[in-house]
């Protein structure tokens, strides 16, 4: 008797868990539909900016004093007479069939794919490094501050996070690597290594830089965790929890920790992109052969190709994380699933 | 009764030091003997709430609490260290909570809190099967089912019950019970409350009864202590407290409560003459519904749902009709309705014999002029950065008054609620509950609406200030001759200030009659069980003393 009633129970939870399943991956494809919209719209808008920004490739290629007739001819040769319109199309024609079409200055007119194959994995395991430890910093300045409220600890970890939030990368980069590379030796101050190469190589010469990205992210992820956290911990629930006598560690984790996840998770999609606009800066002070000198060169030398591709390859990138965090938040959260 | 299972004395609770040092409680005593039930009642802020959590040490760590005495089956509780508590709290102290929806982990289930409570006395082995049967035992249906579902799919009521089957669980010599039916329905609330009747006897608990609830008090409560601004100010028997109250503050509690029970209401004739009266001479009535549907897409399966359906009535000019339903039965939608917030799905609605159904937008704007709402959340209706001679002031100018006589109109509209022109001053939450439910009559009568849709008004308010607030609104309407849509859950509030009442259920209008042929003679059955659950103060009262 009490099999079958297990039975029955064990399969309507199956049957739930398929159904809140499914309708997750519909949520998922749908909102994966929207995000390739935004990427359109978002190439055109890339597109637009740089052409309307002043400047000339030709210029950089050619040098300043270069001939009327060599800049027209260098324009025919790329291109770049033709109708915007119709440069737009044939770019977004090639970008379909995964051609990104070929550099504009750099030599031996590289195709852009090919420059982007070799520089982006620095930049995405540099970026991904930063945000492990931004996530890593974030969880235990969080806690403490929320656990510790209003105590000492909470005002050591709010000073640490206004300190994060208001330095510069770029700043803190030379601040790291004068303490840490020059002064004490710890670290290396210059240079990457792959992780295919080495992993643990790989994140020791890492560090300064994940770091030096990692920390504005860290103290806004803190804060958010914190006040998060302190909201939680007013809810009916909590009380009702520690009136069942329940012990605190596991009111907190199970309680107050596993309600403030979707909204810290929340937060942390949407500052995705900030850590890519820190990998471009801080790239190019540790010498990382990123994306970040790609797209710095690029936009000095206005070099459209390469531009466009670094900026619709980040923009995919934050569209794909958040689309991700979104996901997860649907998952976690039992009031969205259905 | 034999020993006393808690023996409290001078307890004083407060926050804050110095000069903003708020005493909370003032010198509490409380005697519970094994087995008894100890009804607390007063009215909000009286410090009945924090009485329970100071007992559980559940107060928030900004508290200041201290007792001459803290005794718990012979033990002084003041002396246990946190774990010492930990280890009580529970087992053996328990609580019951006022909101059972907020009660629950909103990201686990229904099982999983069960296994959590079980795994904390101690219980082993298959914790399912004990978890279904303690869930059976509160009478919970489908309880399988329910194991595996979410709190956020479930009903208050069963989630209340779901919680009083944890408490059941835990087994405990004390539960603290905060208000546990304030916010179920009335059918609901008896099922829930002989059901925590008898596990009250099952476990031989002693129980501290938290309750604003006068006729709740009264039939369930062994002793009753009554609480006024920090210090209880009588206790005793029951049949003592509510037949011979020796407090003054008592015996007001209680007169108003069956001021309010309709032993002694205001005369209903001078009312439905009144009402008969106006629809004689205004052959139009002011509302005319036929056959109205509303309904909302629904994020489930189910396509959509009908919050109305092919609901029909009319609105005379100038009477109160009272709108009374459990929640969920459509009862706010249809007051909202009437204001054509919502795009009916079929049906017609005429105001002032003008089709309203599909009146567009625009058009709407000058019509609402005339119809007002007060809300059952007076706090919540007012901006927080505007006193509440600003937004007196707002809705006058809106009404065309002109600007130089715009102060004089506000205070003299605050005098006509009873207030005064220095209560013009002050913000949202400076006043009490009822003083801003008055200005939100004030806000409403401002603009000279033809009808007021009153959605609980009243429900969030004290007993002594519901009186008030409800004659308010009488006198109001009796001057002014606008309709009020009067929605309601709480029968005594509905007779006492209705001339005609319509009984809505799960959408549908049961029935629409004058309020004492609906009161004497119900013609639906949901309306006769509706009525059979009504606990008439005066007759409780006469059975107890």
């Amino acid at each position: 008797m009490s099999d079958t009633k297990v039975h029955l129970a064990a399969r309507i939870a199956t049957a739930d868990f398929r159904q809140s399943l499914s309708r997750s991956l519909k949520a998922t494809a749908s909102r994966l539909a929207s995000a390739l919209l935004v990427l359109l719209v978002g190439s055109l808008v890339v597109f637009l900016t740089i052409k309307a920004a002043p400047g000339d490739p030709a210029l950089s290629v050619l040098g300043e004093q270069a001939s009327p007739e060599a800049i027209a001819a260098f324009h025919k040769e790329h291109g770049l007479d033709r109708p915007l319109a119709m440069q737009y199309l044939s770019w977004l024609g090639g970008v379909l069939t995964g051609d990104f079409g070929a550099s504009l200055t750099v030599a031996a007119r590289q195709p852009v794919s090919a420059l982007l194959f070799a520089k982006l994995p620095a930049t995405l395991f540099l970026g991904f490094y930063a945000l492990f430890l931004a996530v890593a910093i974030s969880l235990l300045l969080g806690t403490l501050a929320a656990s510790q409220r209003g105590k000492l600890t909470d005002t050591v970890c709010t000073s640490i996070s206004v300190f994060g939030i208001s330095m510069p990368d770029f700043w803190l980069s030379y601040v790291l690597i004068y303490f840490f590379g020059l002064g004490l030796g710890w670290f290396p101050t210059y240079g990457y290594v792959s992780p295919g190469e080495s992993l643990v190589d790989a994140l020791y010469v890492g560090f300064l830089p994940a770091l030096a990205i990692a920390a504005p992210m860290a103290a806004v992820f803190s804060r958010t965790l914190r006040a998060v956290l302190i909201e939680t911990m007013t809810r009916p629930y909590v009380t009702a929890a520690r009136a069942f006598g329940l012990k605190s560690g596991f009111i907190f984790l199970h309680y107050t920790f596993r309600n403030a996840l979707v909204p810290y998770l929340t937060v942390i999609g949407l500052q995705i992109r900030y850590i890519l606009g820190g990998v471009v800066v801080v790239e190019r002070i540790f010498g990382v052969p990123g994306v970040g000198s790609l797209m710095v060169d690029g936009s000095f030398q206005r070099d459209y190709p390469v531009l466009l591709a670094c900026t619709i390859v980040f923009l995919a990138i934050v569209l794909l994380v958040n689309t991700v965090t979104d996901s997860i938040c649907t998952l976690l959260d039992p009031r969205r699933s259905r | 009764m034999d020993e006393a299972l808690v023996k409290i004395r001078d307890l004083r609770v407060s926050f804050g030091r110095g000069d903003a040092k708020t005493r909370i409680l003032k010198g509490i005593d409380i005697d519970l003997a094994n087995g008894e039930i100890l009804g607390i009642i007063g009215e909000s802020g009286s410090g009945k709430t924090m009485t329970g959590l100071s007992l559980l040490r559940l107060l928030p760590q900004t508290a200041h609490v201290e007792a001459v005495k803290m005794f718990f089956a012979g033990e002084e509780l003041q002396q246990k260290s946190g774990g010492e508590f930990d280890a009580l709290r529970g087992v053996q102290l328990a609580m019951v909570f006022q909101d059972p929806v907020g009660s629950f982990n909103p990201c686990k289930t229904i099982g999983w809190h069960f296994a959590q409570v079980l795994r904390r006395v101690g219980e082993t082995g298959e914790l399912r099967d004990k978890s279904v049967q303690l869930l059976r035992d509160v009478g919970v249906k489908r309880a399988e089912e329910t194991m595996f579902l979410y709190p956020h799919q479930l009903s208050g009521g069963m989630l209340q019950r779901a919680l009083i089957a944890l408490v059941l669980a835990l087994r405990p010599k004390l539960i603290v019970a905060d208000e546990p039916t304030t916010n179920l329905d009335k059918i609901v609330e008896k099922q829930v409350l002989d059901l925590f009747l008898s596990l009250q006897r099952r476990l031989g608990a002693s129980v501290i009864f938290v309750t604003h609830d006068m006729p709740v008090a009264a039939s369930f409560c062994h002793r009753i202590a009554v609480m006024n601004a920090g210090e209880i100010v009588e206790v005793g028997e029951t049949a003592q407290i509510f037949g011979r109250p020796r407090h003054p503050y008592t015996r007001r509690l209680i007169d108003t409560a069956l001021k309010l029970a309709g032993a002694n209401g205001r005369p209903k004739e001078n009312q439905s003459h009144r009402a008969r009266q106006a629809a004689r001479f205004a052959e139009e009535p002011l509302y005319r519904v036929r056959d109205l549907t509303i309904s909302f897409p629904h994020s489930n399966r189910h396509g959509s749902f009908r919050a109305l359906d092919g609901v029909s009535f009319d609105v005379m000019p100038g009477e109160i009709l009272g709108i009374l339903g459990e929640s969920g039965s459509g009862k706010t939608t249809l007051g909202r309705s009437l204001l054509r917030l919502y795009e009916p799905a079929g049906g017609r609605i005429e105001y002032r014999g003008r089709d309203i159904t599909h009146e567009r937008e625009r058009s709407l704007r000058s019509i609402r002029r005339e119809m007002q709402m007060v809300f059952q959340d007076p706090g919540g209706s007012f901006s927080p950065r505007r006193t509440m001679g600003q937004a007196l002031r707002e809705a006058l100018a809106m009404a065309r008054h002109p600007r130089a006589e715009l102060r004089r109109r506000a205070v003299s509209l605050l005098e006509r609620v009873g207030l005064t022109a220095e209560h013009g001053d002050r913000y949202a939450h400076e006043l009490s509950g009822g003083q801003l439910q008055r200005v939100a009559i004030a806000r409403a009568i401002a603009l000279e609406p033809r009808v007021i849709v009153a959605d609980e008004a009243v429900s969030k308010l004290d007993v002594s200030v519901r009186a008030e607030i409800l004659t308010l609104l009488g006198d109001v309407q009796r001057e002014i001759g606008m309709a009020i849509i009067f929605i309601t859950h709480d029968l005594d509030v509905a007779r006492y200030i209705c001339d005609r009442i319509a009984v809505m259920y799960h959408g549908k209008l049961l029935e629409i009659g004058h309020t004492e042929e609906i009161f004497t003679r119900p013609a639906a059955g949901y309306t006769q069980s509706l009525l059979g659950t009504h606990q008439n103060l005066a007759k409780l009262i006469g059975a107890v003393a």
